[in-house]
This record gives C-alpha cells, sequence and structure tokens, in this order.
C-alpha cells in the first residue's frame, strides 16, 4: 500500500491532489524515521541512524521532481528520505538497518551505505559530489538523457571536495543537480560558527546558478525542482537548489543539546505541519493511522526476525 | 627495441582505439604539452574530445572519473606525481575500492596511473614511492611495470580490469628499453599469478639454482638489471622475479620459482618498514620453511625525506651499488 | 681525446645511449670537415655526424650496434694506412689485461677456500673462473678422498660406544640422553621402556624400540655396546633392571656429563649415571649403578656403595661412608666422618649429623608456614 503511494506520478495530479499525496509521502517518511529510532531504544538496531525528521519535503519535493526510470541520485549518511522519495521501499530500507538478508544491500551497507538502481549513497561528506558530476557526464557522453541528483548539507559544504565538484560540473557544463538541504546544523554544531560568508552565494562564483527557497513547503521545492531540472535536460549544466530547512532530531541518536524553544519554533514550520493547516487534521490523523498501521506490520515482521 | 615509455604510449593509444569507452583525465595532459612525462602525447590530437584536461583537483577528478567508470565509462586519470595521490585518497579508500563490495552490480572500471620514484633531484614531496601505503585496501588493485614486462599489455591489461587498478609508474624507467627477446644477457620468461596479472622471472644467465634470487618490481628493475649484466660478467648466477600485481601474493609462483637454498634479497624503492617486502617477506617464510637457510633479506629506501642534492638522494634512495654489496654480503 | 676522434654527443636528458643506424663513408675513405659520416637514432630523434676535421674516417663499431653517449665511433686518420691506436687514449684501446684479475665469484669461492686468488691470477695470466679456483682447490688437496676407507662401523679403537636407555622414555631417559650427546665417545642407539605407548616414537631422535625385556634379544643381535639403567626414581626398580642385565651377561656403562669433575684416584664401577657438574674428589670411590642428580659434591675418600640416589646438590664431607641403596633427597649435606648405613633415606635440605643406621629414615620437622605478602 505504501509503495504504490511512491509510484503515483504526480505531474497529472490537481495541485489539491497532489497536495495530499505529498502530505501522505511525507508522513510515511516521518513514521518511518521514528519507528526506526524507537527500533534503536529497543536496541535491534546496530550503528546509528541519522534520521532526516523535518527535512522530509527537500527529499519528496526533489526525487518526486526527477524521472525515476533514468535519474541518478546521490546522497549521503542522512539519506533515508531521498531513499524513500526515489524507491517507496519501505521493506528494504527497514530490513537493511535491521542487518536482515532481505535488506537493499543485504545488511552489508546499513544506514549510510545504500544502494538501488540509479541511487547510490555513502557514509563520507564531500565524497558523492565529484561522483555525482562523474556520472551526469557519463549519461552526457553516453546519450541517455539522463541528470544527476546529489543531495548535501550546510555540513558538507564545508569540505573542499564540494567546491572541486561544482568548478568541474561549471567547467564541463555536467547536468548535475546540487540539492542543498540547509538543515541549519552540522552535528551539534551550527552552521554559522562553520562557515564564513554566505552560503547561497557560493555555487554562482563557480558559474553555477543557485535557487534558493523555502525547503519546508514542498510543492514549491517540487516545482522549483521540475524548472531546474527542464533547464538542465535542454541547455545542460549545472543547477544549485538551496533549500532552507531544520533538522528537528538530533543529529543521529543521542541528545538534542539545543535549545528547545528552538526546535519548538522550527516545529511550529515544519512541512508536515504547513500542510496540516490546509488539509485539516482530521484528515490528517485518518492518514496517520493508516499509514502508521500499514508500517507497523512492517515493522513488526521484521523486527521479530531479529528476536 | 621500445623505451618503457613508448611502450606506455602505444597502449594507451591502442585502447583509445579499441574501446570508445576509454576516456582519459589529468592535469596538463593535452597536447602540445602531452602530460609532465609525456606519456600522453599526441593523444588528444589524435583522439578530440577523449583526452580530458583538468584544473589541480585531484580529488575532484578522481571522484569525477569514479562516477564515470560507475556508469559505464572505462577512464583513465593521471597524477601527475606519485606524491599527489594523497590528495585523492578519500576517493580511493572509501567509495572507488569500497562501491563494487557494497553494491550489487555496481563496478568501478578506472585505472589511475602515476609517477613515482627519486633520482632526478625533484626533492621530498616529489620523488617517493607511496605505492606501499595504497596496498592491502581492500577491492583496490595496486600494479607497477618493470622493464621485464611489456607496459604497454599491462596498461591494456588495467584498462579492460572491471576492478580498479591504481597503475605505477616511475620516472627515471621511462627512458628505459625494455627488454626484449634478443637480449643476449638476460633472458626473461612470463608466468601468469592467480589473478592473470604477469610475473616476469628474469635470469642473467642459464642455471638451475641462483647464487641469489631477488623479488622487486617496477622501478627497482632497472638498477637491478643492471646489476645482472654486470655480474653475469663476474659469474654471479642471480635470477630476478618481478610481480606486476603488488596488492596480492603470487603464492603460486613463489612456491614454484623461488629456491629456499639460495639466499633471498627483496629490494624496493619506497621507504623502510611496513612496505611491500615485509608481505613478500611473510609469504616466503610461510611458504618456504623450513627448507629456508637463512633470514630473508631486505633493502628499502631509508625511512626519511628525500633529499634534493645527488649525493645526498643517493644516501637515502635504493641505489645499484647498494643492491650489489647486500647481493654480495648474501653469497659470501 | 683529440680533434681527430669522433664521439657520440650527450643529446638530450633521456638518453644515455644511441644506435648506429648506417655509416655514411666507407671504413678509411676520405672526408672532408663538415662531411656527414655517419646518421645516429635516439629515442626522440635522427642525426647526422658530421667530420670535424678532414681525414680518413677509420670505422671503430659497425652499423646497427647500440653506442653509449660519449664512447668514440670513429677516428679521422691523416693516412688510409694509420694505426688507430696511435690517436687513442690508452684506455680506449682494447689491451691483453695486464692487471690479474678475475670474477666476483671467483673471488668470494677463494676466499671461501683458502685459495691465493692473485697468485692465481698471475699464474694462469687471464681473468680467473670459479673453476679456476674449484679446480685448483682439488688439485692442491692431492688425492680425492677414498669414501669406503673411512666407513667402518666396526672398528673399535675409534667408534663411539653404543648405549643402550633401559626404562628411559620419561625424565631420567632426558637427562642421560642430553649428557650422551655431549659426550664424544659415547652415542644412544636405543632406548627401551615398559610403557607400550611410547614405543615407536622417538626422545630426541632417538628409537624406543620396546619394553625393558627387549635388551637381552637386542644384545644377541650385537644392537648395542653397553646398557645403562636410566630410572630415577625407585632404586628397588633400578636395582631389579641392573641385576637382570647382569644375569644376561649383558655389559653397563657408566653415562656422566662431560662437566663433571672426576679428580686424582677416583675408583668407579658401571652403570652409574652422573647429571651436570658434580665434584667427585681425589681418593673417592663410587660403587655401581648408582644416580647423581646434578652438583654432587663428594669429597675426598668418601664412599659410595651400589644402587643409591641422590638428588641436586647432594653434598659429603671428607671420609663420609655411604652404604648400598640409600636415598638422599636434594640439597643433603653430610658431615665428615659419618656412616650411612644401608637402605636409608635421607628427606631434603637435612644437615647430618650423626651416623644414620642401617634401614631408617631421618625425620625432620622444617617448619613453614604460607601467608599473602
Amino acid at each position: 500500500m505504501i509503495i504504490d503511494l511512491f509510484h503515483t506520478r504526480v505531474d497529472d495530479l490537481s495541485l489539491a491532489q497532489r497536495r495530499e499525496c505529498f502530505y501522505r509521502r511525507m508522513l510515511a517518511v516521518r513514521l518511518c524515521e521514528e519507528r526506526l529510532l524507537d527500533l534503536f531504544t529497543q536496541g535491534l538496531v546496530r550503528g546509528t541512524v541519522h534520521t532526516c525528521l523535518g527535512q522530509e519535503a527537500c527529499a519528496i519535493g526533489v526525487t518526486s521532481a526527477l524521472d525515476l526510470a533514468r535519474d541518478i541520485v546521490c546522497s549521503n549518511h542522512r539519506g533515508h528520505g531521498h531513499y524513500l522519495g526515489y524507491s517507496g521501499d519501505f521493506t528494504g530500507l527497514i530490513a537493511e538497518i535491521l542487518g536482515l538478508s532481505q535488506g537493499v544491500c543485504h545488511g552489508v551497507g546499513g544506514s549510510q551505505h545504500l544502494h538501488l538502481r540509479n541511487l547510490y549513497t555513502n557514509g563520507i561528506l564531500g565524497g558523492m559530489p565529484p561522483i555525482a558530476v562523474g556520472m551526469a557526464l557519463a549519461e552526457k557522453r553516453l546519450n541517455t538523457g539522463a541528470v544527476a541528483c546529489i543531495f548535501l548539507g550546510d555540513g558538507a559544504m564545508a569540505e573542499g571536495s564540494c567546491y572541486e565538484a561544482l568548478n568541474l560540473a561549471a567547467l564541463w557544463h555536467a547536468p548535475v543537480l546540487f540539492a542543498v538541504e540547509q538543515n541549519q546544523y552540522a552535528q551539534t554544531t551550527h552552521w554559522s560558527s562553520q562557515h564564513a560568508g554566505s552560503l547561497q552565494d557560493r555555487a554562482p562564483a563557480f558559474g553555477v546558478p543557485t535557487t534558493v527557497i523555502d525547503g519546508n513547503d514542498v510543492e514549491a521545492v517540487y516545482q522549483t525542482a521540475g524548472r531546474l531540472l527542464a533547464q538542465m535536460r535542454t541547455e545542460g549544466g549545472p543547477q544549485m537548489l538551496f533549500m532552507n530547512t531544520y533538522r528537528l532530531g538530533p543529529h543521529s541518536k543521542g541528545d538534542d543539546l539545543r535549545p528547545p524553544e528552538e526546535i519548538a519554533a522550527n516545529r511550529a514550520v515544519e512541512p508536515l505541519k504547513r500542510l496540516e493547516d490546509i488539509l485539516g487534521r482530521d484528515w490528517c490523523a485518518e492518514q496517520h493511522r493508516q499509514i502508521a498501521t500499514a508500517l507497523d506490520k512492517t515493522v513488526n515482521m521484521l523486527a521479530s526476525e531479529i528476536k | 627495441m621500445s623505451t618503457f615509455l613508448q611502450s606506455l604510449q602505444t597502449g594507451l593509444s591502442e585502447a583509445l582505439s579499441d574501446d570508445e569507452r576509454v576516456i582519459l583525465l589529468g592535469e596538463d595532459i593535452v597536447d602540445p604539452y602531452g602530460g609532465a612525462f609525456k606519456v600522453t602525447k599526441g593523444l588528444s590530437t589524435r583522439f578530440p574530445g577523449r583526452v580530458l584536461s583538468t584544473p589541480i583537483s585531484e580529488a575532484g577528478f578522481t571522484g569525477v572519473a569514479a562516477g564515470m567508470a560507475i556508469r559505464g565509462l572505462r577512464p583513465v586519470v593521471e597524477v601527475m606525481f606519485g606524491d599527489f595521490l594523497t590528495l585523492c585518497t578519500d576517493q580511493l579508500v572509501n567509495h572507488i575500492s569500497k562501491f563494487s563490495l557494497m553494491y550489487d552490480g555496481v563496478s568501478v572500471p578506472m585505472v589511475i596511473r602515476t609517477a613515482m620514484g627519486g633520482g632526478r633531484g625533484y626533492g621530498a614531496t616529489h620523488s617517493q614511492s607511496l605505492e606501499k601505503m595504497y596496498m592491502g585496501i581492500p577491492g583496490l588493485q595496486v600494479v607497477a611495470a618493470s622493464l621485464a614486462h611489456d607496459p604497454a599489455a599491462l596498461i591494456r591489461k588495467a584498462i579492460d580490469d572491471q576492478n580498479p587498478v591504481l597503475f605505477i609508474e616511475n620516472k627515471q624507467l621511462y627512458p628505459q628499453q625494455i627488454i626484449d627477446a634478443l637480449d643476449r644477457e638476460v633472458s626473461v620468461e612470463m608466468r601468469l599469478d592467480d589473478a592473470s596479472y604477469p610475473v616476469a622471472i628474469a635470469k642473467n644467465g642459464s642455471f638451475g639454482i641462483p647464487d641469489v634470487t631477488i623479488i622487486a618490481y617496477g622501478g627497482a628493475s632497472r638498477a637491478i638489471l643492471s646489476l645482472m649484466r654486470r655480474m653475469s660478467r663476474e659469474e654471479i648466477n642471480i635470477k630476478a622475479v618481478f610481480p606486476s600485481l603488488l596488492s596480492a601474493m603470487p603464492t603460486t609462483i613463489f612456491r614454484a620459482e623461488v629456491d629456499a637454498s639460495a639466499p633471498i634479497l627483496i629490494a624496493e624503492e619506497g621507504s623502510a618498514g611496513f612496505n611491500w617486502g615485509s608481505e613478500v617477506a611473510s609469504t616466503l617464510y610461510e611458504v618456504l620453511l623450513p627448507a629456508l637457510r637463512a633470514p630473508i633479506r631486505r633493502l628499502a629506501a631509508k625511512a626519511s625525506v628525500i633529499p634534493c642534492a645527488a649525493h645526498l638522494e643517493d644516501s637515502v634512495l635504493l641505489t645499484e651499488e647498494k643492491i650489489e654489496m647486500a647481493v654480495l654480503d648474501l653469497i659470501a | 681525446m683529440n680533434s681527430r676522434c669522433v664521439s657520440i654527443p650527450h643529446l638530450n636528458a633521456n638518453d644515455d645511449h644511441a644506435d648506429l643506424t648506417r655509416w655514411a663513408c666507407k671504413d678509411r675513405a676520405h672526408v672532408n670537415a663538415g662531411d656527414v659520416i655517419a646518421v645516429i637514432e635516439t629515442s626522440k630523434a635522427t642525426l647526422d655526424v658530421e667530420a670535424p676535421v678532414a681525414g680518413y674516417c677509420a670505422h671503430l663499431v659497425q652499423a646497427g650496434e647500440r653506442i653509449s653517449v660519449g664512447a668514440t665511433i670513429a677516428v679521422l686518420l691523416e693516412n688510409p694506412e694509420q694505426a688507430v691506436s696511435e690517436f687513442l687514449s690508452p684506455s680506449v684501446v682494447a689491451t691483453a689485461d695486464l692487471e690479474p684479475s678475475w670474477t666476483k665469484k671467483a673471488e668470494i669461492t677463494a676466499k671461501k677456500n683458502g685459495v691465493d686468488i692473485r697468485s692465481l691470477a698471475l699464474a694462469l695470466a687471464r681473468q680467473v673462473t670459479e673453476q679456476d679456483v674449484l679446480d685448483h682447490n682439488h688439485a692442491a688437496r692431492g688425492k680425492p678422498i677414498q669414501f669406503a676407507d673411512v666407513a667402518d662401523d666396526l672398528h673399535p679403537a675409534n667408534r663411539q660406544e653404543r648405549v643402550l636407555l633401559i626404562g628411559g622414555g620419561a625424565g631420567g631417559g632426558a637427562v642421560a640422553l642430553d649428557s650422551i650427546f655431549r659426550t664424544t665417545h659415547q652415542r644412544a642407539i636405543g632406548i627401551l621402556d615398559n610403557n607400550p605407548q611410547l614405543h615407536g616414537k622417538t626422545q630426541f631422535g632417538v628409537p624406543i624400540l620396546g619394553g625393558n625385556n627387549m635388551a637381552g634379544e637386542l644384545w644377541k643381535q650385537g644392537y648395542f655396546d653397553a646398557a645403562i639403567v636410566v630410572v630415577t626414581a625407585s632404586i628397588v626398580q633400578r636395582k631389579a633392571l641392573f641385576d637382570e642385565l647382569r644375569d644376561q651377561g649383558i655389559p653397563l656403562t657408566n653415562v656422566i656429563d662431560p662437566s663433571v669433575q672426576i679428580r686424582a684416584n677416583v675408583k668407579m664401577g658401571v652403570g652409574n649415571l652422573i647429571m651436570a657438574n658434580g665434584f667427585f674428589a681425589t681418593c673417592v670411590t663410587v660403587g655401581d649403578n648408582n644416580f647423581f642428580a646434578s652438583h654432587a659434591c663428594i669429597e675426598h675418600h668418601s664412599t659410595v656403595g651400589d644402587h643409591c640416589t641422590f638428588g641436586p646438590r647432594t653434598t659429603t664431607s671428607g671420609a663420609v661412608t655411604i652404604d648400598d641403596q640409600v636415598k638422599c633427597g636434594m640439597g643433603v649435606l653430610i658431615e665428615p666422618y659419618l656412616k650411612i648405613g644401608r637402605n636409608a633415606l635421607i628427606p631434603s635440605g637435612c644437615v647430618v649429623t650423626a651416623h644414620v643406621p642401617a634401614h631408617s629414615v631421618i625425620k625432620m620437622q622444617n617448619i613453614q608456614s604460607v601467608k599473602p605478602r
């Protein structure tokens, strides 16, 4: 049931229908991440998980705009939302994190190392951007019409390799979408303690046009990403989509040391809440019930294989 | 009768010609300059659009090449000096070597070629032999051509390999003649190791058990082959074993070709300690004890920076003289 | 090098030799200054070599040869009959070896065999090879050995005594073997032991052939020269084995570690097993079939009977008499002139200050208690 939700083509839907679809998708990601944290507390998850709570609009908005049949997605340690948006494969992801053989990488990769079809993640910040550029260049050479999308965060934008990637992407006109999730924190450090100057003004200096949007508005993310991707497909060359958002959960699993007032303030404007105001509390609660039921069934089935 | 450099040029040219997926990337590799050591000279002219000149972004362009390889091209990256490999190390260790081990159906068929070695007075950061740092990384193959191999065939084999290869060249080898079949002083036979990479067995005469067996690779072959020629006039029978694949021990070939009753010397250009010779010696002890008569001797460069001035450089690096002294000492 | 010599120039950083592709003039033909006389090829280019002066161009190398940079390839003679050597420095002209010379291998082999390679080289008046050294070595030693002359296992004068160990698959056997290995006149030929699990095995490479009762059979076969009882704990067993061997007419031998000091006028029986660092002072008498562990010290004029066993560091002072089948522990000290009767038992660490009657045991109180430190 959940997978079907992710296989719907949203381009053909009306704005209202699409809004509902996006809400359900984001909700499914949100609930899955919460279940994973829960499984961790139960001691069933080996290692750690980096959840994308609060950033669901970035993942769903962008992946919904991609041509999932051929486009390439590269992501990082906080990639569950990107993976689910790309594949709808909740079973494969949860099983992978539980270390089961039916996991998408048979338990070898775990949370940070995922691969399915044209999606690749890895756990080294700044490692994937140059690879994404290379992938895009290969697709261009082989004339497949595919483009690459690389998700990165404000934290990764302190790695030099990101700027090497931007430079090479612009120099060689690579069709890469740099999808930056400015979630304001790199682990426990606020971005302003890590970066001098402006983050969003950097890519243009390398010749990569940047569009800055509210990353918590899923429709805006979807529309903007779609526009940039279309431009890339006709004109070629890289684009940066700079999405302002906020990480609601802790970096991985552990104490959140940020000021509670700050978290509460951001919770008030997080992507699901924004849509709830439009879609109505009752309808949203019903989606919550349905999706939670379906998800819990999967989670319990997989978790029982461990106990 | 060709030089090491000419052979590499031929190999790359044939690879570009035969396989349209092959693409070259590196700093200053386009014509008319044709690369710091001229290995790519002429190629950008003959194969337009297939030879890309990169900015000075080793991590960046190595990662780009990895992405290209994953998506179906066959990139060959040139890192100008082996000393600069450190800048690509994250890509090599955490990405390129791991993807095929973690992800079903993903392979990274790329070659990173680089020039190692001193002896030209370039100083501490342009003279090293750092390949030892990249051996023992699961999923990464390290290959080096010697004067006893056919560099053209070896680079083509590396390019055709479905798995990533770090291909080690040597600055001082480029102008040297590779051994041909008509050489009267040194004879070479080829064996294939378990991964089908060639191991060259060189002898400076016709004999059964040698006076000493030398095990080495790549750049060290220059001094060793020169020594072998001189020593054949001195009736000292030397058998040299030159593997090309360094990151896996050719145990079967060691067992067949290394005689336990003759002294064994391992000579390498990298710095002493925690190196290729350590692994070779361990393997030989496993394979040849208790028949070994004496401990295996290892020679390497001093564990120090490589100085610029010639006499200082010679005191640190592996030289023909030092190898000769070790050989004579082992036989005495 | 004068201006009439033509050599390969140093052309680029990469090449240290060049190929002579072809001569452009015949050997000893006349050329003018500036004429091309040869064509050479490097890894980078093909070049013409010009005559520096007019003359008759004598070829020193052949077309197709590979020549080192700096080597001379031609000399421009003043007339076509001139000798080339007039223009070349002595090092260039091939000379017969006036200096004695040899290969490095020959030198190493000569050193190993004590051959004076310099004289050999002068005598041969050519480069000495390894084979020359070996031939010379062989010749210097005269007639080669006829191996049959020295393969003689039966000649008594220079053959080692073949010793059979009885009761020896355990500790006693080990110490006896250890000492026999260190003597030059004895060789351990086999071990007998009543533990059947040891038969067919070896101890220190010496085979355990079978039970103690095999001794007679082996003696009939001439397998050994003498036996030694290596049981060290039980006096009863030691005596029984000894008597049995004696009854079969089997000779017994002493096994004495070479580090033991036997002083002047010591009389000793047979079948004694004496371990390292023992000291038997002047005028001591020892009977048969005794076992002395290491560091025994038997002072002058003392007497020891038969079938006794002594633990390490047994010490007697002068003129002590020890009768048969006495057992001493470790570190026993016996004061002078005392008599230790037959079958007495003296415990470790005891200082004997009075005569010990036969069949008696000294009870000693050595009060100890063990506490944590």
